[in-house]
C-alpha cells in the first residue's frame, strides 16, 4: 500500500504528531449507539406513557437510567482518552462546539419569542381579554437574584483562577443556592397563577406561551444547576487545575446563557405588558 | 373533454336550466385556467405578468443552455492531445453576470407589483359580498345581502360585477382556488381572508388547494358566472325556498367519497355519447 | 506501509470485528459509509412510496388506496426522502470527505459523529412503525399544518410518532452540524487557509450553519404542536387566541433554509467534478464561495413565499417576492461559473460528468420555475398545484439526486477502492435523466391546468397527463434497479481503482486523492500540507 504525501518533508516537522499514525485513529466505542438507543427509547416510552400503556413509566425510568449510564460512560471514556491528546486543542474544540450548541439553543428560544411577540401584536389587547396582568415585583426580585448569580459565579471562577480554592467553592455554592431560590420563586408564581388565578397552561395561547417559556427556561436553569453541582463536586475532588477546567468554563457559559435568556424573557413577558 | 362534465355539474347544482340557456348563448365553455381562457381581468393580468417575467428570464436560461450545448460539443476530449486552458477567473465577467441578472430580477419583481396591487385592492367597491366558509369537505356560500346560505353547491354570481369573497373556515385550513378567475386564497379558522373578482359569464372550476384531510380531493369548487337577469332568476328561486340548514358534516362525509368518481364516470359517459 | 511499534505509554487501538466493528466505530469514513447505505436503503422505501402514489394516480377510478392511506403515503414519501435520504446521503458524503479534504485524521468529535448517525435509527423505526399503529402513519403532509395536525382532526398516533421522530432527527442534524463546523474551523491541515478550502467543504460549512440556526426553530414549532396535541394547550388554536398561521411562519423559517441544506452540498460536489473532468481549475472560486454564503444568508429571509396565498399582508408579499427573486442571482453565478469552468477544457464524458452536466440542465429548469413562483401574481395562479410539485422535484431530484449520483460515481473509487461500471453508468444516467424529465416536466402543465397537489383523486380531464407521468416512473425505477445492481457488482470486484483514478491532482491538489483508496483508518500517514 502506498500513501502519497504531498509535502512529506514539511509534514514530519509538525508538532504533536507521533510516529505511529494508527494511534490517531479514533477509538471504537459502544457509548454512542447506546446513548442514541437510550434517547430513542426515552422518546418512545414518553409516547407510551402518554398513551397510558401499563408499565410504560417503569420502562421510561429504565430508559432514562440507561441513557444516563451511557452518557457518563461516554464522559468517562473521553476523560481517559483526553490524557493522551493535546489538551489545548481539545478544549478549544469543545468550547467552540459548546458555543454552536448554545446558538442552536438560542434559536429554540427565538422560536418561542417569535410566538410570544406575534401573539402579542396580533391581539386586540395585551394581556388578552380575561387574562390576568402578571405581577412584576416578585419576578423582579427573582431576576435580580438570577442576574446576581452570574456575578457570584464569575467571582468564584476568578477566585479559582487566582488560587483561592475554598473561596471559589463558596461562591459556587452561593450561586447554586441563588439558582434554587430563583426556581423556588418561579414555582411559587406557577402555583399562584395555577391555583389562585386559574391561569393554567390550557387557558389560552398567552398562558400556554407563558408556561412554555418559563418552563423551558426553568428546565435550563435546572440543567445549569446540575452542571454547577458537578463542577462543585469535581472541584472538591481537586480535579481542576489552572489549565484544565473545561467543564467549569462550560458550566459558566451555560449559566450566563440562561441568565441572558431570562433577562429577555423578563422584559418580554413581564415588563412589556401594556399595549 | 371537460365539456362532458357540464351536464353533471349543472344537474348537481340545480342549474340545468340556466346552463342550457347559457350554452345556447355560447358562453358556457368551461374555463380551465388563466392562460388559455382567462375569465376575469385579474386572470388576464396575472397571466400577462407571468409571461412578462418569463420573457425576461428566458434569455438567461437560453444563454445557459446554449453555452452548455456549445461547451459539450466544442470542448469534448477528441483525443488530439489538446491542452486545457488555464484561466480560472475573470472579474469583469463575473461582475457582469452578477449585476445584470440582479437588475433584471429586481425589475421583474417591481413590474409585478402593480398587478399584485390590482389583484389585492382592485375590487374596493364590491357589488356584493359573499361569505365563503370552508368545511371538511365542502364549501358553504352565504349571501348576506339576500339571506341565502347554500352548501356543497355551485357558487352563482352575476357577471361583470365586483364580487367580494370573505373566506374563513370552521375546522382546518382550506384553499379556495379557481384558476380561470385568477384567484387563490386560503380559508383559515379564526381569521377572515379576502378575495375579489369580476368575471365574464361562464363556468369555472376549481378545488381546495390546502390539504384538509382524507377527502381533500373531493372538495371541488364550481363557479357559475351568469348575466344579471339569470342571476335574478336564480335569486328568486332560492329566496322562495326556505333556507335549508347546511347538511350535517356526517351526512356530507357519507355522501362525498363517491362524488368525484361519479362525476368522472358521468363525464366519460357523456363524452362517449358525444 | 511504514508502521512502527507503538511506544510505551500510548494506548493500543482497540479493534472489534464484523458487526461489532461497525456499531462501535467512530471512524468518520465508516460512519459516512453507513449514512450513505442508510440513505440508499431509504431511497428504496421512499421511492416505493412514490411508485404507489403514481400507481394510485394512474387511474382515478381504481381507488387503489383509500384517500387516508394515500395521504399517509404522500406524507411519508416526503418525510423519508427529505430526512432519511437527501439529508442522510449528504451527511454521509460530508462525513466521509470533509476530514479527508481538509487533511484531518477524523472529525473533531468522532463519538458525537457516531451518535448523530445512530440517532437516525430510532427515528426511522418510529416513522416506519407508525404505519402499524391505530390510525396509521402521519397523513397531514410533511408541513403538518395545524389545525389539521391537532388531536381534533388527526386523532391517530401516527402524527405523534412523526413529531417525535422529526424531533430526534433534528437533534441528530444539529449535533452533526456542530461537529462539521468545529472540524473545519479547528482541524484544517497547515497551510489550508479559508480561501483554499475545497468547495465541498465550504458548502458543508454554510449548510452546517443553516442547520444549527434553522432546525431548532422547527423543534420549537413541533414542540408547541405536540403540546397542543398532548396537553390540550392553545398555541395554534384560534378559539384560545392562538393562530395556525404562526405555525406556518415558524415551519417555513426552518423549511426554506432546509431546501438549501439539501442542495448546497450538491453544489459543492459539482464544483469538484466539473473541473476534474474538464481538466481545468474551477472558474471563479471566490465568486462561488460568496454565492454560497449569499444563498445561505438570503435563504433565511424568504420563508413566507411558501405562504403567498395564506393571507399574509400585502407588504409581506412584496418583500418576500423580492427577496426570493434575489436568490436566483447567486444561483445564476454558480451556473455560469460552472459553465466557464468547462470552457476551454478537455471534457471526459464519464458518468460523473454526465450527471454533473445533466444536473445543470435540470437544475436550471428548477430555478426558472422557482423564479416564476416568486412572481406573486403567477404564484396565485399555480400555488399548491402540481406546478409547485414539478418545481421542487426539479430542484430535489433534478438537483440534489443528480448531484448525489454524480458524487457517487466520482468518489466511489475513493470510498471502496473499486470503479463503478461506466457502461452501466451511461445507461443509468440516460434512464434516470429521461425518467425524471418525463415524470416532472408534464407536472408543470398539470399545475397550469389547475390540478391541486396532494390529491388522491382528480377530475377526469387530468387523466391523460397523469397516466403519461406514471409511465415515466418506470424509467426512474429501472435506473434505481440498475444502479443498485451496479453498486453490488462493483463491490464484488477487486480493489483496483488506485489513489487518484480521475487524475484530479494533476489539475489541482485535493487531499482526498492523495491518500490510498480506500484510505487507511487514520487517513494520512503524515498530515499533508498545502505549499
Amino acid at each position: 500500500m502506498e500513501h502519497a504525501s504531498l509535502a512529506s518533508s514539511a509534514a514530519a516537522a509538525h508538532a504533536g504528531l507521533h510516529a505511529d499514525p494508527s494511534e490517531h485513529a479514533p477509538q471504537p466505542s459502544f457509548w454512542p449507539i447506546l446513548l442514541a438507543g437510550g434517547m430513542g427509547a426515552v422518546v418512545f416510552f414518553v409516547f407510551l406513557v402518554y398513551l397510558g400503556v401499563p408499565l410504560a413509566g417503569i420502562l421510561l425510568a429504565a430508559a432514562i437510567l440507561g441513557s444516563l449510564v451511557a452518557a457518563s460512560g461516554w464522559a468517562n471514556t473521553i476523560a481517559v482518552e483526553r490524557r493522551r491528546m493535546d489538551p489545548v486543542q481539545t478544549n478549544k474544540d469543545l468550547t467552540r462546539g459548546f458555543f454552536f450548541f448554545l446558538a442552536s439553543e438560542a434559536m429554540i428560544f427565538v422560536s418561542y419569542f417569535e410566538y410570544l411577540y406575534y401573539t402579542h401584536f396580533t391581539s386586540a389587547q395585551w394581556p388578552p381579554a380575561g387574562m390576568p396582568r402578571l405581577e412584576t415585583t416578585l419576578p423582579g426580585i427573582a431576576t435580580l437574584i438570577l442576574v446576581g448569580s452570574s456575578f457570584t459565579l464569575n467571582w468564584g471562577i476568578h477566585a479559582f483562577l487566582s488560587g483561592r480554592k475554598s473561596a471559589a467553592k463558596n461562591w459556587i455554592l452561593l450561586t447554586i443556592a441563588m439558582g434554587i431560590v430563583f426556581l423556588g420563586m418561579q414555582g411559587f408564581e406557577w402555583g399562584f397563577l395555577n391555583g389562585v388565578m386559574g391561569f393554567t397552561i390550557t387557558t389560552g395561547a398567552y398562558s400556554a406561551a407563558y408556561f412554555l417559556m418559563t418552563g423551558f427556561h426553568g428546565a435550563h436553569v435546572t440543567v445549569g444547576l446540575i452542571m454547577l453541582g458537578l463542577v462543585y463536586w469535581r472541584m472538591e475532588k481537586g480535579e481542576y487545575t489552572q489549565q484544565y477546567h473545561m467543564s467549569l468554563k462550560a458550566a459558566e457559559y451555560y449559566w450566563h446563557f440562561v441568565d441572558i435568556v431570562w433577562v429577555f424573557l423578563f422584559f418580554s413577558l413581564y415588563l412589556f405588558q401594556g399595549h | 373533454m371537460s365539456l362532458g362534465l357540464l351536464p353533471l355539474y349543472a344537474q348537481q347544482s340545480g342549474m340545468a336550466q340556466a346552463m342550457a340557456q347559457a350554452a345556447a348563448k355560447g358562453s358556457a365553455a368551461p374555463v380551465r385556467n388563466a392562460f388559455d381562457a382567462p375569465g376575469s381581468r385579474e386572470a388576464i393580468r396575472a397571466a400577462a405578468e407571468s409571461l412578462h417575467a418569463l420573457l425576461w428570464v428566458i434569455p438567461f436560461i437560453l444563454i445557459a443552455y446554449i453555452l452548455l450545448a456549445y461547451v459539450m460539443i466544442r470542448f469534448r476530449d477528441k483525443g488530439d492531445g489538446r491542452k486545457p486552458a488555464s484561466f480560472h477567473e475573470n472579474n469583469p465577467l463575473e461582475f457582469l453576470w452578477t449585476v445584470i441578472p440582479l437588475i433584471v430580477v429586481v425589475s421583474v419583481a417591481l413590474h409585478s407589483y402593480p398587478t399584485l396591487s390590482f389583484m389585492e385592492f382592485g375590487g374596493n367597491t364590491p357589488a356584493m359580498t359573499i361569505d365563503v366558509v370552508g368545511h371538511q369537505f365542502f364549501w358553504e356560500y352565504k349571501y348576506p345581502k339576500y339571506g341565502i346560505d347554500i352548501s356543497n353547491d355551485t357558487l352563482v354570481v352575476p357577471a361583470n360585477q365586483v364580487i367580494d369573497l370573505d373566506l374563513t373556515s370552521v375546522d382546518v385550513i382550506h384553499g379556495f382556488y379557481v384558476p380561470g378567475l385568477g384567484i387563490q386564497m386560503d380559508a383559515l379558522p379564526g381569521r377572515i381572508t379576502n378575495l375579489w373578482f369580476k368575471a365574464k359569464p361562464g363556468y369555472y372550476k376549481g378545488q381546495c388547494t390546502q390539504l384538509c384531510g382524507a377527502d381533500h380531493a373531493q372538495m371541488l369548487i364550481s363557479v357559475q358566472v351568469v348575466p344579471e337577469d339569470q342571476f335574478q332568476a336564480w335569486l328568486a328561486r332560492h329566496s322562495s325556498q326556505t333556507a335549508a340548514p347546511p347538511p350535517s358534516p356526517a351526512a356530507q362525509a357519507a355522501a362525498l367519497p363517491a362524488r368525484l368518481s361519479e362525476a368522472n364516470s358521468a363525464g366519460r359517459q357523456a363524452r362517449g355519447k358525444a | 506501509m511504514s508502521t512502527q511499534v507503538a511506544t510505551a505509554g500510548t494506548i493500543q487501538p482497540r479493534q472489534y470485528h464484523g458487526v461489532l466493528d461497525w456499531i462501535t466505530t467512530t471512524d468518520h469514513k465508516k460512519i459516512g459509509i453507513m449514512y450513505i447505505v442508510f440513505a440508499l436503503i431509504n431511497a428504496w422505501f421512499g421511492g416505493s412510496l412514490a411508485g404507489m402514489i403514481r400507481l394510485n394516480l394512474y387511474n382515478p377510478d381504481w381507488h387503489l388506496f383509500s384517500p387516508q392511506l394515500y395521504n399517509q403515503l404522500m406524507t411519508m414519501h416526503a418525510t423519508i426522502m427529505i430526512f432519511l435520504v437527501l439529508m442522510a446521503a449528504f451527511a454521509g458524503f460530508g462525513n466521509y470527505l470533509v476530514p479527508l479534504m481538509i487533511g484531518a485524521r477524523d472529525m473533531a468529535f468522532p463519538k458525537l459523529n457516531a451518535f448523530s448517525f445512530w440517532l437516525l435509527m430510532p427515528a426511522a423505526m418510529m416513522l416506519y412503525g407508525s404505519f402499524f399503529v391505530a390510525g396509521g402513519a402521519a397523513a397531514d403532509g410533511w408541513w403538518s399544518y395545524p389545525p389539521l395536525s391537532t388531536a381534533q382532526f388527526s386523532a391517530g398516533h401516527g402524527e405523534d410518532l412523526w413529531i417525535l421522530a422529526v424531533l430526534l432527527l433534528g437533534i441528530s442534524s444539529i449535533m452533526g452540524a456542530i461537529n462539521f463546523l468545529v472540524t473545519v474551523i479547528d482541524m484544517r491541515a497547515p497551510g489550508m487557509t479559508w480561501m483554499k478550502l475545497p468547495l465541498f467543504v465550504w458548502s458543508w460549512v454554510v449548510t452546517a450553519w443553516m442547520l444549527v440556526l434553522a432546525v431548532p426553530v422547527l423543534s420549537g414549532a413541533l414542540f408547541m404542536l405536540l403540546s397542543d396535541r398532548w396537553l390540550n394547550t392553545g398555541f395554534y388554536r384560534p378559539a384560545l387566541g392562538g393562530d395556525p398561521l404562526l405555525y406556518q411562519h415558524l415551519f417555513w423559517f426552518f423549511g426554506h433554509p432546509e431546501v438549501y441544506i439539501m442542495i448546497l452540498p450538491g453544489f459543492g460536489m459539482i464544483s469538484h467534478i466539473i473541473p476534474a473532468m474538464s481538466r481545468k481549475k474551477l472558474f471563479g472560486y471566490k465568486g462561488m464561495v460568496m454565492a454560497m454564503w449569499s444563498i445561505g444568508i438570503i435563504g433565511f429571509t424568504v420563508w413566507a413565499h411558501h405562504m403567498f396565498t395564506a393571507g399574509i399582508s400585502s407588504t409581506a408579499r412584496v418583500y418576500f417576492s423580492m427577496a426570493s427573486m434575489l436568490i436566483s442571482v447567486p444561483t445564476g453565478v454558480k451556473i455560469y461559473s460552472w459553465l466557464a469552468s468547462v470552457w476551454g477544457g478537455v471534457i471526459r464524458f464519464t458518468t460523473a460528468m454526465k450527471f454533473a452536466l445533466g444536473f445543470i440542465f435540470t437544475f436550471v429548469l428548477g430555478g426558472l420555475s422557482g423564479l416564476m413562483l416568486a412572481v406573486v401574481p403567477f404564484d396565485i395562479l399555480v400555488h399548491n398545484t402540481y406546478f409547485v410539485v414539478a418545481h421542487f422535484h426539479y430542484v430535489l431530484v433534478g438537483g440534489s439526486v443528480m448531484t448525489l449520483f454524480a458524487g457517487t460515481y466520482y468518489w466511489f473509487p475513493k470510498i471502496t477502492g473499486r470503479m463503478l461500471s461506466e457502461k452501466l453508468g451511461s445507461w443509468i444516467f440516460w434512464l434516470f435523466f429521461i425518467g425524471l424529465n418525463w415524470v416532472f416536466m408534464p407536472m408543470h402543465l398539470l399545475g397550469i391546468e389547475g390540478m391541486a397537489r396532494r390529491v388522491a383523486n382528480y377530475r377526469i380531464e387530468f387523466r391523460p397527463l397523469n397516466q403519461f407521468i406514471s409511465e415515466g416512473f418506470i424509467f426512474m425505477l429501472a435506473a434505481g434497479l440498475l444502479f443498485t445492481y451496479s453498486v453490488i457488482k462493483a463491490l464484488r470486484e477487486p480493489k483496483s481503482a488506485g489513489d487518484d483514478p480521475w487524475q484530479t491532482n494533476e489539475i489541482e491538489t485535493h487531499f482526498e486523492w492523495a491518500t490510498s483508496s480506500p484510505p487507511p483508518a487514520y487517513n494520512f500517514e503524515e498530515i499533508p500540507e498545502i505549499q
